[in-house]
């Protein structure tokens, strides 16, 4: 898959997601703000790309073409979080492990 | 010339701009093409906008080491509330009340239930077990029902801790939370001898307050508050009373008339408080509750009114304002223990009831009171110290309120700033993690913390002024005068 495609059909939304370009953890963390007004139902639909259903919760009225746009640039997010943690955790683990060593636990 | 990205969180902040922040708590507003660039790893380090995001450890051009040191001890200085453990011991030494407030959260009880008192071997158990924590400053705090219905049984309680303090020789503090009404002058002279503050109620002027907080046997008290206040400061000193309001649907629409009777009566702070959904404010949810969006609306139209009174030169703080600007602009921790990561629970502050029972916070006494114990720690009299601050059941419930891995905060640009409340989680969601995109706390957190943000980036020096005369507890000196 070398684009990502979504259909409005019914009252929900479906949108195909492809691995190449955003991973499963940066998909998971996207899709989660929008749990409040969405039931969710990620699957993967192959080896190279994810299927999500968006079904509107009973009584939330939820433009679907601006939830595409919303949960676009959320995603777009995510995936940059994902890749920056990718490149400065291993700082991160540091900082904390310096900043508690007085008081962490020996190794057994 | 190449460079290093350091740990930092971002959000979208307008359709111009990204906010951007490290562990620390330092932060930047940065236009989207230079936040590309930065991404990108494009920016020229000898940038004046590199120079700025290496000076707040956002990127960096040399060794990380020595950075990671520097961040390292900032982190520890922005955590170092946790180095103290436990100094808040709020002590129940009654669950009767002489108030009849409409929100009541701890489910009060009436004046002739004695069932509900501490008895002395209780109360000399738990300064036993408060004298434990390792923390070199130990605040005891009284709650209740209200405590002057037994004062008999705080002045054990405050006999007995001044006794165990002269060996342990620690920094002893008592306040007596009340609604001032059984209050005489003997017994304030006591609490003067004793150097016990007072923290009482105002929910606002005499309609407002005495429509939340009418006494059990009249349906009015805030001319008795006013009354009591002013022989209380005249036997304690002026500023030894401070005062809390709760918000209900009565005053919601009226805080700027909240505010205007906290200045009248002399006090030089509010807390405006949203109402917490725990005994009989959760009972009568139907009658009491509002929409949050209501109230961040009313908050933030109110902060203005008092930054307003304060350019009008009367220094008058919102405390809650106050510490989250601490957090924003300062690199030092804040002690409010329902606002912490991990969170405050058992670690900040802890509650023992009048039967000996130990919960994680007065929140989770209060869900207690309507026979949920799921955040108890133990009993004084059947648990030691180390079974109910060290055991699996605390460490549990901390490992569970660490913003740093929740969803929804882990990435948040503004966690820096903020914090968890698993037992306010557990009541109002069902667990102590929490749902965030449905979380009301989060909500209203996030709503206050970025209006703050606006207001620092409007770079009005009048502004600046006041938030750093509530910092530092000093009037504004320059822009104002």
């Amino acid at each position: 898959m070398e684009k990502w495609a979504y259909e409005i059909e019914g009252g929900s939304l479906k949108i195909e997601l492809p691995l190449r370009f955003f991973t499963w953890e940066a998909i998971t963390a996207a899709l989660y703000p929008f749990t409040d007004r969405c039931s969710i139902l990620p699957k993967l639909k192959d080896a190279e790309t994810v299927s999500v259903l968006f079904e509107p919760k009973a009584g939330v009225s939820v433009p679907l073409t601006d939830l595409v746009k919303a949960f676009s640039n959320e995603l777009i997010d995510q995936q940059l979080r994902f890749q920056l943690n990718r490149e400065f955790g291993s700082v991160r683990d540091a900082i904390v492990q310096r900043a508690f060593a007085p008081v962490s636990k020996p190794s057994p | 010339m190449s460079y290093r990205i350091l740990p930092l969180r971002f959000e979208r902040w307008s359709s111009s701009e990204n906010f951007i922040s490290n562990d620390a708590g330092e932060f930047l507003f940065l236009p989207h093409d230079d936040f590309k660039r930065l991404i990108g790893h494009v920016l020229n380090t000898k940038s004046d906008l590199f120079l700025n995001l290496k000076a707040k450890h956002m990127a960096t051009d040399t060794d990380v080491a020595p950075i990671v040191q520097m961040m390292a001890t900032k982190l520890r200085t922005k955590k170092s509330t946790l180095s103290d453990f436990t100094s808040l011991q709020m002590v129940v030494p009654t669950l009767r009340c002489s108030s009849n407030c409409i929100y009541c959260q701890v489910s009060r009880k009436d004046l002739d239930n004695h069932s509900v008192d501490m008895s002395v071997r209780t109360a000399k158990r738990v300064v036993r077990v408060i004298f434990e924590s390792p923390s070199p400053v130990i605040k005891i705090e009284f709650q209740g029902g209200e405590p002057l219905t037994f004062f008999e049984r705080v002045c054990t309680i405050i006999e007995e801790a001044e006794w165990c303090n002269l060996f342990k020789k620690k920094r002893l503090e008592f306040v007596l939370c009340t609604n001032l009404t059984l209050l005489t002058p003997e017994i304030a002279r006591y609490l003067k001898r004793h150097g016990c503050h007072i923290s009482t109620s105002l929910d606002g002027p005499e309609a407002l307050h005495d429509a939340n907080r009418p006494l059990q046997e009249r349906p009015f008290s805030h001319a008795l508050l006013v009354d009591k206040l002013r022989m209380c400061r005249d036997v304690l000193g002026p500023d030894s009373v401070s005062a809390l309001m709760t918000t209900t649907p009565h005053n919601l629409m009226c805080l700027k008339e909240v505010v205007d009777e906290y200045v009248r009566l002399g006090f030089s702070s509010i807390f405006l408080r949203s109402l917490n959904p725990y005994g009989f404010a959760k009972r009568d949810k139907s009658k009491l509750a509002y929409p949050v969006e209501v109230f961040i609306e009313q908050y933030i139209s109110t902060l203005d009114y008092i930054i307003e009174l304060n350019m009008k030169g009367v220094f008058f703080v919102e405390s809650y304002a106050h510490l989250l600007l601490t957090r924003i602009l300062t690199p030092f921790a804040t002690g409010f223990v329902d606002l912490q990561s991990p969170a405050g629970v058992g670690i900040g502050g802890v509650v023992y009831d009048y039967d000996g029972n130990v919960y994680v916070s007065d929140e989770a006494r209060m869900m207690a009171s309507v026979n949920n114990h799921c955040f108890k720690m133990g009993n004084v009299h059947d648990n030691t110290y180390q079974e109910m601050f060290n055991g699996g059941f605390l460490r549990s419930v901390i490992a569970q309120s660490c913003t740093e891995c929740l969803p929804g905060c882990a990435e948040c640009a503004f966690q820096p700033f903020c914090g968890a409340d698993p037992v306010r989680n557990h009541s109002e969601q069902g667990d102590m993690v929490g749902h965030r995109p449905t979380n009301e706390m989060c909500k209203k957190t996030k709503t206050i913390i970025r209006y703050l943000l606006e207001l620092i980036k409007r770079n009005d020096p009048r502004i600046e002024d006041i938030f750093w005369s509530w910092i530092t507890q000093r009037p504004p000196q320059r822009h104002l005068q």
